[in-house]
């Protein structure tokens, strides 16, 4: 269960667990965090729990609400990020709010009041969740770097900084360039003969490219360097 | 009373032209390539796909449940799915049933066949300990140049046409809800730690509700089919972007997507399932030489 560790001045002065959907925090009396301090409005801010997720909403304060050193009006809270309401630091504590992978499988939940057959919605216009962060590149990788030899236009560079690149012709003879963590791969996508790499064939599986390679794909004649 | 008498001229001169397709049979054909894969950090798959040519369906599920028993609930929803669809659809060729109705019927028999096992495995299992056991659904049927589309849950349907990449479905899950009702941007849903919370499944009650639609097909257009173990780990910007880039080889297209969710951490089962509209007017000849050069190696 979530719990909030809240201090004043270094020292810790109350303990909450986050079990009711709802959590106040304010200067009134019947919040359920009352703060009777300078600097705190009487409904200051307030914490929803929603499945995993804990939301902390500002209610308008006077003096703001900050969560690790920046003021926020909304925000959904991980795992140790820090409340600071006038002088009081609040901590938040949950282990299913620690980012990275989540090992739980795909799980149930009741279905809620504004479930039911929603009214249809025109197609694409759908507001969706994003995936995560991308984390494609492993840290000082250098990005790989296509010159062309022999195109239409000779002086033509491409930085291979999307997570694919085709070269060669569509309908005749096409390859497709990956960057992976692990460095830069060809593979034939379409065509009777595949492109070659140095003079050489590259079949139907992908074939790791090293900074010189020449590769032969279409009417294209193209150098594989590294930035 | 004008515009119902154009309309009526207007449905008129369709009918014309549905007939004189069907005498020159130019039927669309479907092109299909599938990938399920555990991913890097489970060594379960609980995703279940299959896809049937001839009659042009293609089924997604992705269980949910502990012991081993979203395994059982996936497969056991694309099998009673797979099954039950071919039967109904059988000697019923272009005729103009509901097809909607068809697979709504017959989702929601799949339904009531896992939740019933589920109350069962409990009983032997566990003494009667309710086991909660259940699966999401992403369906396309295509039939008569139309394309009808089921989902239960968080699975998705996509469809890139004219080079974009449009989702077709809108999830069953509380983050989506929370979207919805403005509670959330979908900036902030990434920070979220409800990415998998569902709230429609097949399987968790005696009745679900099955979002349907329908669409017309058109030649070129390519269908994805995909559990969330795409979807999270891989944005759309580079979904479009394979599609874009690789549809002359559809089952490079669709290794790739596994690869690159693999790439971005793999943190879940990776199923995608590819469906490439053609018209039948395409020269077989280049259709032939495409899937000899395949099987030629």
């Amino acid at each position: 269960m979530a719990k909030l560790i809240v201090s004043q001045n270094g020292e810790v002065i109350d303990n909450r667990f986050l079990n009711e959907s709802s959590f106040t925090i304010g200067s009134l009396a019947d919040s359920d965090l009352c703060l009777a301090i300078e600097g705190v409005s009487r409904s200051h801010a307030r914490i929803t729990s929603v499945g995993n997720d804990a939301i902390l909403d500002d209610l308008d304060s006077t003096n703001g609400t900050l969560v690790n050193g920046q003021p926020v009006t909304r925000h959904i809270l991980q795992n140790d990020d820090v409340i600071e309401i006038a002088d009081v630091q609040i901590r938040y504590r949950n282990h299913k709010a620690i980012d990275g992978p989540s090992f739980d499988r795909t799980m149930i939940i009741q279905t809620s009041a504004l479930d039911g057959d929603a009214p249809a919605q025109p197609v694409g216009a759908y507001a969706l969740a994003t995936a995560k962060k991308e984390r494609r590149f492993r840290a000082g990788a250098r990005m790989g770097l296509i010159r062309a030899f022999n195109g239409v236009d000779p002086s033509k560079e491409i930085e291979l900084s999307r997570v694919l690149h085709t070269f060669g012709t569509a309908g005749k003879q096409l390859a497709v360039i990956n960057a992976r963590p692990h460095g830069y791969f060809i593979t034939h996508v379409e065509g009777k003969k595949t492109a070659r790499v140095n003079g050489k064939a590259i079949g139907l599986q992908p074939q790791p490219l090293t900074p010189n390679d020449v590769i032969e794909v279409g009417d294209e004649k193209l150098l594989f360097l590294l930035k | 009373m004008v515009r119902e008498s154009l309309k009526r001229k207007y449905n008129k001169h369709q009918e014309t032209i549905v007939l004189t397709n069907t005498a020159s049979s130019t039927t669309h054909t479907l092109e299909i390539a599938a990938k399920t894969d555990p991913g890097i950090l489970r060594s379960l798959n609980e995703d279940s796909i299959a896809t049937v040519n001839d009659l042009g369906l293609l089924v997604l599920a992705d269980g949910m449940g502990g012991y081993q028993s979203g395994d059982v609930a996936s497969s056991l929803t694309t099998q009673i799915i797979v099954e039950g669809l071919a039967r109904e659809l059988q000697g019923k060729l272009n005729n103009g049933s509901d097809v909607a109705t068809l697979v709504e019927n017959v989702v929601k028999r799949a339904n009531k066949a896992i939740y019933l096992e589920g109350q069962q495995s409990a009983q032997r299992v566990h003494n009667g300990q309710s086991q909660a056991m259940g699966s999401t659904l992403a369906l396309l049927l295509f039939r008569n140049n139309q394309v009808t589309m089921a989902h239960v849950g968080d699975s998705r349907i996509y469809r890139l046409r004219a080079n974009r990449l449009e989702l077709m479905t809108h999830d069953h899950s509380l983050l989506q809800e929370q979207i919805d009702l403005g509670i959330l941007s979908t900036d902030a849903a990434a920070t979220s730690h409800n990415r998998h919370l569902v709230t429609r499944g097949l399987g968790l009650q005696d009745e679900v509700a099955v979002t349907l639609a329908e669409h017309e097909a058109v030649p070129g257009d390519i269908y994805l089919v995909c559990s969330d173990g795409l979807n999270d780990m891989v944005d759309n910007a580079d979904i479009e972007l394979v599609l874009n880039s690789l549809q002359a080889n559809l089952p490079l297209a669709a290794s790739q997507l596994v690869m690159i969710a693999n790439d971005n951490g793999g943190e879940d089962n990776i199923s995608v399932i590819l469906a490439k509209v053609r018209s039948q007017t395409t020269p077989e000849a280049k259709k032939q030489g495409f899937f000899a050069w395949l099987s030629g190696r």
